[in-house]
């Protein structure tokens, strides 16, 4: 039971196995319930990529179908909501990269390096950090997530949206943990300095 | 701990992702360091906005539109599933069937020809003997004829009946306990380098086997000259041998082995129907023979002793005639018949032209893997054709298989 439904009760967890075994025989109502909290997540994670109601719609429903499809290989001592994410997850990156809807590349990614942004603090003696506690809002991160590099913008959508742990991640990203930390640090480093500048 | 490394771990920090140790350290710089206090804030701020981030809700009709393109794949996948399979094996069948048809190829052609000779042999045989004897009924016919002329002219209607009696009765006789008369025909062509020993082999071979050579000549029709320019004749041989049916096929196989074979052929004549066809019309005309001998003792005047005495002498005649027929057939059928061609070839080891020319070579082996090719494909499509109602019953029956395997599997 070393997998995901570690913290669910064994009820639960059984419930699931029964919705996966069933959704591997082809059973469409068993696998409807199996990733019914799920959908909203897949459509948002496809939003937040794409940027684009229609194509969210259309590749978060090919992901859940790719996901369907290929349930019958799903190992079951893995775990389900990470497997199904990956899918998800790159069936988004998939479409994007065959698209070139380069979203993110709108907006010249600012190549700050590590020494620039203490500079930057230090320059500004008004203290942007004070500023930015009484002006954050949901807009503005929102924005600001949409204006962060590809790589970054991953790790902070799965990170810091979909509240995914960096073990997790990294199984998503296909990556060590090493790289999740860094990214998400650095992601976060990033996207508060987009803020600021935004602000 | 100075402030760029706290920097770097105020995200692991947030994120319980830091070592006891590292965090104790982390606070501790905290407490100091006013600006990296400050920017921990305002960093957990950002994430904690990022959290509480409302998620957009799922656009309308979108549960829907997933049920219904998933019930299609689902349905689709299956199709595909099953025709996929039924496809892949309908395709290794089709390769399998084609690689034995055209490696037996060699072998069932064989067989296939031997079966189209025996066809034949059979359809021509029923042909010679119904052809023969219709010959033969018209001649009875007209001999019947001819007897009611005799008989009435001497007051002796109605013993015809009694004779066609005699007629079907001993046919139905002979028909039961008839004996095979098949004549066997076998038909060789060697060549040999040695043709002195072979003859002497064929000699020996046939003796041994209590046959004997009916037939035999020789003749010179080729000649050539050797390394030092001797003219050497070639000559050629006819032979007919006949040889006990028993040991025909061991005769047969040692003349082809002795020899290089240019041709061969056998030919299996039954001929039992025409046989005893013939055998009838014997007993029939002896009885008709008989019957006249008594209408003789009977006779009153001369006239009439003449027309019976010369109705017996063609009776005789015809019988005599038909049994020559019969002791010919029983003596084929007993003996069979071996025409066996000789023909003397140059020694190979003197004459073969030694500096072959390689690109003559080449293009001969070229030339036969083309052939080659050619009929391979010949053989394959015609193999194909030929399997192709064997296909669909495969096919089906593999797909019955599946079905049942794949429920098999669902039970499971």
């Amino acid at each position: 039971m070393n997998n995901v439904y570690i913290n669910n009760n064994r009820g639960e967890y059984n419930m699931k196995r029964d919705l996966i075994i069933k959704s591997q025989k082809g059973d469409i109502e068993a696998f409807e319930e199996l990733i019914k909290e799920h959908k909203k997540y897949a459509y948002n994670i496809a939003l937040k990529i794409l940027k684009n109601k229609e194509n969210a719609e259309d590749i978060s429903q090919e992901a859940l179908i790719k996901v369907y499809e290929n349930i019958k290989s799903f190992n079951m001592n893995s775990s389900f909501k990470t497997w199904m994410y990956k899918i998800v997850f790159n069936t988004c990156i998939d479409f994007k990269r065959k698209k070139r809807l380069k979203t993110s590349s709108l907006d010249e990614p600012i190549h700050y390096g590590y020494d620039d942004i203490p500079k930057q603090i230090e320059d500004n003696e008004k203290n942007p950090e004070k500023l930015l506690t009484e002006k954050l809002n949901v807009e503005l991160v929102r924005d600001s997530i949409d204006k962060l590099e590809d790589d970054f913008k991953n790790v902070i959508i799965l990170r810091d949206i979909q509240g995914f742990k960096y073990k997790e991640i990294a199984e998503i990203l296909d990556c060590n943990q090493g790289t999740v930390k860094s990214r998400i640090s650095r992601g976060r480093e990033k996207l508060k300095e987009i803020i600021i500048q935004n602000m | 701990m100075n402030c760029r490394e706290c920097k770097e771990k105020i995200s692991l920090y947030i994120d319980k992702e830091l070592t006891d140790e590292e965090a104790l350290e982390f606070e501790k710089h905290l407490e100091k360091c006013h600006n990296c206090r400050v920017e921990f804030e305002s960093t957990k701020k950002i994430i904690e906005t990022v959290g509480n981030m409302p998620l957009e809700k799922l656009p309308e009709g979108y549960c829907e539109t997933l049920n219904n393109k998933l019930l299609e794949k689902s349905k689709r996948s299956k199709w595909n599933w099953r025709r996929i399979t039924a496809i892949a094996a309908t395709f290794i069948i089709l390769i399998g069937a084609t690689f034995v048809f055209s490696n037996l190829g060699i072998g069932g052609g064989k067989s296939s020809n031997d079966m189209g000779f025996m066809e034949e042999a059979a359809e021509e045989e029923p042909a010679f003997p119904a052809e023969a004897p219709s010959m033969e009924q018209k001649a009875a016919y007209e001999e019947a004829e001819y007897d009611d002329a005799v008989r009435e002219e001497m007051g002796f209607s109605g013993v015809l009946d009694g004779e066609k009696n005699v007629g079907i009765t001993s046919e139905n006789t002979s028909y039961r306990d008839r004996e095979l008369k098949i004549i066997k025909t076998g038909s060789l062509e060697i060549e040999t380098s040695s043709y002195d020993e072979y003859v002497e082999k064929i000699d020996s071979i046939v003796r041994d086997n209590k046959g004997y050579i009916e037939n035999m000549e020789t003749y010179t029709n080729n000649y050539y000259y050797d390394s030092s320019n001797n003219k050497v004749k070639l000559r050629t041989g006819r032979f007919t041998i006949r040889i006990p049916n028993e040991a025909f096929q061991s005769v047969f196989d040692f003349l082809k082995g002795e020899g290089e074979l240019i041709q061969e052929s056998i030919n299996e004549n039954d001929v039992t129907r025409y046989y005893y066809e013939i055998d009838n019309k014997v007993k029939n005309l002896e009885a008709q023979e008989e019957r006249l001998r008594e209408l003789m003792s009977e006779a009153e005047n001369v006239t009439e002793i003449m027309e019976i005495e010369r109705e017996l002498t063609r009776i005789r005649s015809e019988i005599d005639n038909l049994k020559m027929n019969l002791s010919d057939i029983d003596d084929r059928a007993s003996m069979s018949t071996i025409h066996l061609g000789v023909r003397e070839i140059e020694d190979e080891g003197r004459i073969q032209p030694v500096d072959e020319n390689i690109w003559s070579e080449a293009k001969e082996s070229f030339t036969r893997s083309i052939n080659r090719m050619i009929d391979f494909m010949e053989n394959t499509f015609i193999s194909f054709i030929g399997f192709i109602p064997v296909l669909a019953v495969l096919i089906l029956a593999v797909f019955i298989v599946w079905i049942i395997i794949k429920k098999i599997f669902k039970k499971k």
